[in-house]
């Protein structure tokens, strides 16, 4: 089963996020900084990443920008609580593969980031 | 106090985005008391949740419940019965307050004011003294399933 690696300063964002993709048969990994990420990045090479906007010191844009210039076939989804257009052209201008909003429901996230891993080609809109 | 909002589009709109997705993660629609709009000190009834606000809105909300009210909602989202006001319930109701407010982002970017947030902070304490900027404190009660909060507007548009 695909590899993850979930990177949320948010240890209940993180839970919740591991906990349903565990449920599907992913393999999770859990960083809870941009620092973080970037060495456990290295210790697995993840199938999917997925980064949260707005974290503590490296925000989710530099981590996404670092794991890429470690690994350019790097598939990253952000994420965020809030949505709007401006964040997910910010996201696309980065490199991420697509953007999730953490309000969606759970059926809707494991939706996306199966069809993101399906097909690595597009950003996904809501 | 009921006030008028004086053209605060946006109030209604925040309101009911926040409460939009506290329907969701609740898995029950809150009930939503009216508007008011205090001149008090904000004190925290033992959890609250705070985040700023940068943009077209610019300030602070904070959505203030009891501690009771906190580890049942922090359950719930959890999916499982908490004992103890730990860090994962921390975290779990800093979340919800993170999603409410980017709720309320969708809703108020829609009638054209767009604003950026904080990362979450919680507050612990029953009494807490709540420090908010010197603009116009609308409070507006809820009531859930997992028990009463209130969401604390001190915001301005810009």
């Amino acid at each position: 089963m695909p590899r993850v690696l979930v990177v949320d300063d948010s240890a209940f964002a993180r839970a919740r996020l591991a906990t349903m993709l565990r449920a599907q048969g992913y393999e999770v990994d859990e960083a809870e900084t941009g620092d973080l990420a970037l060495v456990k990045y290295q210790l697995c090479f993840p199938d999917l990443t997925l980064i949260d906007v707005t974290m503590p010191g490296i925000d989710g844009f530099a981590t996404t920008r670092a794991v890429l210039l470690v690994d350019p076939g790097a598939v990253v989804i952000m994420m965020s609580a809030q949505y709007n257009q401006a964040l997910i052209d910010e996201a696309q201008r980065v490199g991420a593969r697509g953007f999730l909003n953490k309000a969606w429901s759970t059926a809707a996230l494991r939706g996306a980031i199966h069809d993101i891993l399906r097909d690595h080609s597009s950003v996904a809109g809501k | 106090m009921v006030v008028e909002l004086g053209g605060a589009d946006w109030v209604l709109s925040f309101v009911q985005g926040a409460a939009a997705a506290l329907n969701h993660e609740l898995g029950a629609a809150p009930s939503l008391g009216p508007i008011s709009e205090t001149q008090e000190p904000l004190t925290s009834a033992g959890v609250s949740v705070l985040l700023s606000l940068t943009g077209e809105l610019r300030g602070v909300v904070i959505y203030d419940m009891d501690e009771k009210t906190a580890l049942t909602i922090a359950g719930t989202l959890a999916g499982t019965r908490l004992q103890e006001f730990d860090e994962l319930a921390e975290s779990a109701v800093a979340e919800l307050g993170n999603v409410m407010t980017g709720r309320a982002g969708v809703e108020v970017e829609r009638i054209g004011h767009p604003f950026s947030l904080s990362l979450p902070s919680v507050v612990r304490g029953q009494g807490s003294h709540l420090m908010v900027p010197e603009t116009a404190r609308r409070v507006v009660p809820v009531e859930t399933p997992a028990g009463k909060m209130r969401i604390l507007l001190a915001l301005e548009q810009t």
